[in-house]
């Protein structure tokens, strides 16, 4: 059964060579099938045989001379495709960043290591899989492998209208194929070399898929994320090498279980060095830009870099750094950092008008979360931070697909132009309703995490931190809600003289925006056995204790939440059916010309109606927010590391 | 999950409206104090709500429809409109809202919509322009519904009642239930005019019902 695991890893990579000779759409539509398929199929039967015998850690891979080796020549290759195509483009900061990094590493792996006393190579295992590295397993097969499903259907659609692009659809395929070997990589590395393999790989790929469409505005984008990614690689590489050398530590299993025995302390330097690393990929804030400037990217390669893997890569490293976070001036950092951003960017949100736009702030938002619980390194935020992830990754994607959707029928992505999507286009208004309560509403996951979050932060240890949080999670919350709801309300609201969308949506398309909806209700109804059985579990390994975090009560009221949801609209819909109701026009200020648009005002003028939501672009613009809270993050960051790593070092 | 687990959820669930509701009505009474009024009854909140309950619906499009506003009489809701009045009326109307005289006792609400509303509250004559208008609100009002035409001028146009453009009374353009007369009408009368016209209300209720079961 361990071989399922390399196979989840390598696979990947060979349905990519495979999506890069498909030449038409019916054979790529066969190889993304087919890979999905397997992949998924791999993933559910590993972690059902895992959970069947015991869910027991396990280490694999002790051995593994020719495979370092290869990962070597894989970070060079990384490293001149950097360098080419930075020359090519002009922007020689990226070569400077990736030669940097790659050349540190490259040394501390051929010379370094070997003036390390004490040091016994190929001990140490590679791989280490434990429930959070399953629940990782499972969002990348599983969403990820859809959102690839999704782009079969969106890729056609999009060049169809966008005929200015040339059609790199192979690349792209194959593009996003690496990406998820790479997540796959990434959970499962317990070596930190070979995690930052495949963080390298992340990084680098990301950049070729924001760049897809060659514009100008891409190119300037995907090289914005670039840099921002080789910044946080540069950390990571820093916080190994210091790892080897002061602690003679290689591998993260080996770095948690040493600060459980002997405190966290001793490994603040490194830690905060990951960290760092961690908070570039994760987007938080002054790291935010490149994720926004991600959104020029074709839409399946926002839901996959959004939602299930690249971000959640940095935020999965936060969640397993978090023992070595508590109560320390790292875990200050990121739990300072985090918090800060939640609120910050969920303010920015309500001015957007771009619903992918959006759905970027309210991801760096979310991540944002995360991180802060993340940060704090208890038992109940890493419960809350896990949950978060889940939910996070469901309909995060949900919501991606459903924009791009919608973009592509009616040739809009803007919130305004979503007006009564409930009566033009119910297939697709649903599942983003669902979508958006999964966000925001009760009973759904994303509240209950978030509840759990500002308890646990009440009970933080130190007393201004926690204060500062519940500063941030309360005022984050409310403005989460306004955007949120916001957006809810246009689609819900109905226009008059709407007309059912006859455009059709792609079988395919169709397919994964509904498997992720039916998986984001599934989540909420099972979720409390999801904490019982696997985080708990999860939490008891790393920190040696785990209390419920939720009481059995609150989850029976959830319940009853939950049918009280859909008991309320099919109530309303028989009470209807059994006394049709009488139709009236719509109230205006005036009389109504009998459209429902129109009405005459008391001095006889004819006057349209149109209702729109408020952006308060005067109170929380980008202009006005993003530069200085951009600099106050900075400067959390510097003082922290300045801090950590002047004492250390 | 035990018995008493779901005991106790099941008293969260039906209590927790009910203590809502007081909390509300509990609060409605401490801000009309506060205010020097008398303010509804505590149990208002749930005469609205049976009011609610009992009314016809109302929808703009199928898939927006709404339970919208019986014991009726417990709960009357006022849709206000100034037709082509000389806007003393309207001041004695709003007068009733105030301490001195405090309708919200009656558990009347001023609302700003029409499907909300039992009671449409006109002052002012008829004039051609304004005819449409308050024939649109009265059909946007949802069943049953009563209209009381406040000050003379609504009863019957008045002293304006020979000028060119005024058609008359608001009996000229929808049936009338209550006439209170005055220039301007004394809030006493207007609130007079209310509880007949709550009277009116519960019978056209009865009314509909009767008609429903033989239905």
């Amino acid at each position: 059964m361990e071989n399922l695991l390399l196979f989840l890893i390598l696979f990947p990579f060979g349905s990519a060579v495979l999506q890069s000779v498909s030449v038409n759409n019916t054979l790529r539509k066969i190889v993304t099938y087919v890979s999905s398929v397997a992949i998924m199929a791999a993933a559910i039967v590993f972690s059902v045989w895992w959970f069947a015998n015991g869910a027991q850690p396990i280490a694999l891979l002790s051995n593994t001379g020719i495979i370092d080796k290869v990962m070597m020549a894989g970070e060079i290759f990384l490293m001149v495709l950097v360098t080419v195509l930075s020359i090519k483009h002009k922007k020689y900061y990226a070569i400077v960043l990736s030669v940097v990094q790659s050349v540190a590493l490259l040394w501390f792996e051929l010379i370094g290591e070997k003036s390390i006393a004490h040091f016994e190579p190929a001990e140490a295992n590679h791989l280490y899989i434990d429930q959070l590295t399953v629940i990782m397993i499972l969002i990348i097969a599983v969403v990820g492998t859809l959102i690839t499903v999704y782009a079969c259907g969106y890729m056609v659609d999009y060049h169809h209208h966008h005929t200015e692009f040339k059609d790199r659809r192979r690349f792209f395929f194959s593009m996003m194929y690496v990406f998820l070997g790479a997540m796959f990589g990434l959970v499962m590395s317990s070596s930190l070399t070979w995690m930052y393999f495949f963080w390298e790989i992340t990084s680098v790929v990301s950049f070729l898929l924001i760049g897809y469409t060659r514009t100008d505005e891409a190119v300037n984008n995907s090289f914005k994320a670039l840099w921002m990614n080789l910044l946080g690689g540069c950390g990571f590489c820093a916080g190994i090498i210091i790892l080897g050398f002061n602690n003679q530590i290689f591998d993260l299993q080996d770095l948690i279980q040493k600060s459980v025995l002997m405190g966290n302390a001793a490994f603040v330097a490194p830690v905060i060095l990951l960290a760092f690393a961690a908070l570039t990929k994760s987007a938080q804030l002054p790291f935010s830009k490149w994720l926004l400037g991600a959104m020029v990217a074709p839409t399946p390669s926002s839901a996959l870099l959004h939602s299930a893997t690249m971000v959640k890569a940095g935020v999965y490293l936060l969640l397993r750094l978090a023992p070595l976070m508590e109560n320390n001036i790292a875990g200050t950092m990121v739990a300072l950092i985090g918090g800060f951003t939640f609120l910050v960017t969920s303010m920015l949100a309500i001015t957007v008008t771009d619903a992918k736009k959006l759905l970027a702030y309210s991801t760096i938002s979310n991540l944002g979360l995360i991180t802060a619980c993340a940060g704090l390194g208890t038992t109940t935020t890493v419960w809350a931070g896990v949950f978060l992830v889940i939910f996070h990754a469901v309909s995060k994607s949900l919501l991606f697909q459903n924009v791009g959707a919608i973009e592509n029928l009616t040739g809009s992505r803007e919130i305004e132009d979503m007006h009564s999507l409930i009566i033009r286009f119910p297939r697709l208004a649903y599942p983003l309703i669902i979508g958006i309560a999964g966000m925001f509403l009760a009973p759904f996951g994303m509240l209950v995490s978030k509840w759990a979050a500002l308890r646990s932060f009440l009970e933080a240890d130190d007393k201004l931190v926690g204060i500062l949080l519940v500063l941030f999670i309360c005022f984050g919350s409310a403005t989460t809600l306004y955007y949120w709801a916001k957006w809810l309300a246009k689609i819900l609201s109905y226009k008059p003289q709407s007309t059912i969308c006859t455009n059709k949506l792609s079988a395919n398309q169709h397919l994964s925006i509904l498997v992720h909806s039916f998986m984001m209700l599934a989540l909420c109804t099972v979720f409390p056995l999801i904490s019982r059985d696997i985080i708990l579990p999860y939490l008891v390994n790393v920190f040696g204790y785990a209390s419920e975090v939720i009481s059995e009560n609150n989850i029976v009221v959830m319940i009853f939440m939950l049918v009280a949801v859909f008991v309320i609209p099919v109530a309303t819909g028989i009470v209807i059916k059994k006394s049709p109701p009488h139709h009236a026009h719509v109230y205006m200020n005036g009389y109504n010309e009998g459209d429902d648009l129109n009405f005459k005002n008391s001095f006889g003028e004819d006057k349209r109606i149109y209702l729109t939501n408020w952006y308060m672009e005067d109170w929380f613009g980008e202009k006005k927010l993003y530069i200085p809270s951009a600099a106050i993050a900075t400067a959390i960051v510097v003082i922290c590391l300045a801090y950590s790593l002047g004492g250390t070092l | 999950m035990s018995a008493a687990n779901i005991a106790h959820t099941a008293c969260y669930i039906l209590l927790a409206p009910l203590l809502g509701g007081l909390m509300s009505g509990m609060d409605r009474i401490i801000s009309a104090r506060m205010q020097g009024r008398q303010g509804p009854p505590l149990l208002q909140p749930f005469y609205d709500i049976i009011k609610l309950f009992s009314k016809e619906t109302v929808s703009v499009k199928n898939i927006q429809v709404c339970f919208l506003v019986s014991k009726l009489g417990r709960s009357p809701w006022i849709m206000h409109y100034d037709a082509a009045s000389c806007n003393g009326c309207d001041i004695e109307v709003l007068a009733c809202l105030t301490p001195v005289y405090d309708v919200e006792r009656l558990g009347v609400i001023n609302t700003g919509n029409p499907k909300h509303a039992d009671i449409l509250l006109i002052t002012g004559g008829v004039n051609n322009k304004c005819a449409e208008v308050v024939k649109q609100i009265y059909d946007q009002m949802s069943n049953p519904k009563v209209v009381v035409a406040v000050g003379i001028c609504a009863c019957n146009g008045g002293v304006f009642k020979d000028a060119y453009n005024i058609k008359g009374g608001v009996d000229t353009v929808i049936p009338v239930d209550v006439y209170v007369p005055g220039c301007a009408a004394r809030p006493e009368s207007i609130i007079d005019g209310v509880v007949k016209a709550v009277k009116v209300l519960e019978e056209k209720n009865e009314k509909r019902l009767a008609e429903k079961e033989t239905e």
